[in-house]
């Protein structure tokens, strides 16, 4: 079922996180805080993952110091993602997502959440 | 009848192509034969890749019999066989020698996997014992991808192989690999110069699915009797001979050899390796350690990314419907701008090398003096054709400044793109050094065929024979034009830090 709303990615973000032991894995040692800014209404949503322990998503929230921070051009592009009707790969060349900032590291073991 | 001349079949898996040469003994090539080669996705994401591995066979097989169809008539005898390949890329087998997985040097499905390593292994640590970066790159990540995504796949490996050991292995029934071809795995480690027993421990990898290491330049075994009849080959019992690395079988064709000699590969990315004689840990974390065919000798690569990508995107893109002798056109419009090209500039890729940090793909961009009613002279088609080639040279130049740290004596090129004269003088200007650059471009070639004639002891030192058998060509650089470049790089990397946050 495709999705057609940000708030159902939102949800999906945590869904994966809930239900993947996979993804949630990946994420035994991570706990910093990932801001997501979307540059076409600059709606912003933080996420906090408390390792493999729980996950929180805050919707319009954001936190300056987050250390890792993602833009994504516009919300579209993360309903297209997340609909798999582009890559991520096809994303980031194209410049629809964009880490400002964050180690590549971090950013591997997300990519199971959102990716 | 004569003596029949002695020849050597070299094979080379690039990035893109497989091709295939056949060299006299004394370092000239005769023939050669490219085909295209075949990388597929796995995945939307576009992550995943994997090499067609039937078609490369086939083409392999085409490529061979053509060349010894076209030599049928002549007198000639192959006394030994050498291949290399594109580093990074790897291949796993079953039990019965069957391919399970085939992945390029561009499959990153590590991605996934990676997060185990670095859990495991501090940076720093990881770095220390295999002096190369990131994980997700690598043989290492690619097994435990299949590890904790495909484990009844994981469960068949028998034998790790890199691209180079899987040819080897095709063409002599041996399992074996080298240093030159193995580093680039991410389980080597580079100053115990063998499989690091530390990561196989802290992986729980299968140490019996890691051939054995053989010397770069040594004979592993013979051409296996069906492809001697399959190859419709006169000599029988011909030696395999193991080169490895495509890069390091570039840098002894080019005469890259002694420590502190650097080599430039123009192939369809821009790696410098530096010549040193002892292992190096770069303190940070940011260029690579190999090994150099050469026994006891070491390589420390910087990398300037996608240059010969971005070279050949602009002539299929812009170029080619004017002519198919795109290169040459280069050359003219090289001959018809000046250095700066009307302050236009590129921004494709060609860069320090930074992989660790790398987080974002970046833009394409050009900068550029737009049509405007007080512009009185505007870029034409010649000088964004600069604007590209001063980016590349850029490019290797930020690489070449950060590598002289070290001591640098003599710098050698070679690869496809230092066919064009024009090309060089403008690197050899922005370097503002002097360019060793030898007859035959496609140096792999001749280093394989260097180091099947060293396995044979047609020779034992390579600075003798390399004096006698490789005809270098100088280019200098003028000093007003580097001092000129000078300027314009200053200008361009002051837009490129602008340009990096698009």
């Amino acid at each position: 079922m495709s999705l057609e709303k940000i708030e159902s990615c939102l949800q999906e973000i945590e869904n994966r996180y809930n239900n993947d032991e996979k993804a949630r894995k990946k994420l035994a040692n991570y706990d910093e805080p990932i801001q997501l800014t979307f540059l076409d209404n600059q709606h912003k949503v933080l996420l906090l993952i408390n390792k493999d322990q729980g996950i929180e998503v805050k919707d319009n929230s954001s936190d300056d110091n987050a250390p890792v921070k993602i833009e994504f051009s516009s919300e579209k592009v993360m309903l297209d993602l997340f609909n798999k009707e582009i890559g991520a790969v096809k994303a980031y060349s194209a410049g629809k997502i964009k880490v400002v900032e964050g180690k590549i590291r971090n950013l591997m073991k997300l990519k199971s959440l959102m990716f | 009848m004569n003596n029949p001349i002695e020849k050597i079949l070299t094979i080379d898996i690039s990035s893109n192509s497989v091709k295939t040469a056949l060299v006299s003994d004394n370092l000239k090539i005769n023939l050669t034969t490219s085909q295209d080669i075949k990388i597929l996705n796995e995945d939307l994401d576009g992550f995943a890749k994997r090499i067609d591995m039937d078609d490369l066979w086939h083409k392999i097989c085409i490529n061979i019999k053509d060349i010894i169809q076209k030599c049928h008539s002549d007198n000639y005898k192959i006394i030994g066989i050498s291949t290399c390949a594109q580093r990074i890329a790897t291949v796993f087998l079953d039990k019965k020698g069957k391919i399970i997985y085939a992945g390029p040097n561009t499959d990153i499905r590590g991605i996934d996997s990676a997060y185990i390593i670095e859990d495991t292994f501090s940076e720093e640590e990881l770095f220390e014992i295999t002096a190369h970066n990131p994980s997700l790159l690598f043989c290492l990540a690619r097994l435990l991808w299949f590890k904790e995504e495909e484990e009844e796949i994981y469960n068949k490996i028998n034998k790790v192989l890199m691209l180079d050991d899987w040819l080897v292995y095709k063409l002599s029934g041996v399992f074996c690999t080298d240093l030159t071809s193995s580093a680039e795995s991410q389980l080597i480690d580079i100053k115990k110069s063998n499989w690091s027993s530390e990561i196989i421990e802290k992986f729980d990898l299968n140490p019996d699915i890691l051939p054995q290491i053989v010397e770069s330049g040594s004979i592993i075994g013979y051409l296996v009797p069906n492809l001697t009849s399959k190859f419709e080959l006169k000599s029988s019992k011909i030696p395999i001979i193991k080169s490895g690395g495509d890069t390091q079988a570039s840098l002894l064709g080019m005469g890259a050899i002694e420590n502190a000699d650097l080599g430039i590969t123009l192939g369809t990315t821009a790696p410098l390796h530096l010549i040193i004689d002892k292992p190096y840990i770069d303190p940070n974390l940011t260029f690579w350690t190999s090994f150099h065919s050469i026994s006891g000798k070491w390589i420390i690569e910087a990398h300037a990314g996608n240059t010969g990508a971005s070279y050949s995107w602009f002539k299929e893109s812009f170029l080619q419907r004017f002519s198919e002798e795109s290169d040459s056109i280069i050359d003219t419009f090289l001959q018809n701008s000046n250095p700066g090209a009307l302050s236009t500039f590129a921004y494709l890729g060609p860069e320090l090398m930074n992989l660790k940090d790398q987080t974002s793909i970046k833009r394409g961009v050009f900068v550029f003096p737009p049509p405007m009613m007080v512009s009185e002279v505007l870029p034409k088609i010649d000088d964004f054709a600069r604007s590209i080639i001063e980016n590349i040279a850029f490019g290797i130049y930020e690489n070449f400044k950060a590598l002289h740290n070290f001591q640098i004596s003599k710098v050698f090129c070679a690869g496809g793109m230092s066919k064009s004269k024009e090309i060089l003088k403008v690197i050899a200007n922005v370097l503002d050094t002097d360019l060793n650059v030898p007859e035959f471009k496609d140096s792999s070639f001749i280093g394989a065929a260097m180091n099947t004639l060293k396995a044979l002891d047609y020779f034992k030192d390579y600075r003798s024979f390399i004096e006698e058998f490789i005809k270098f060509e100088i280019i200098s650089s003028d000093s007003s034009i580097s001092e000129k470049y000078k300027e314009i790089y200053a200008q361009w990397k002051n837009i490129k830090n602008k340009v990096d946050k698009l």
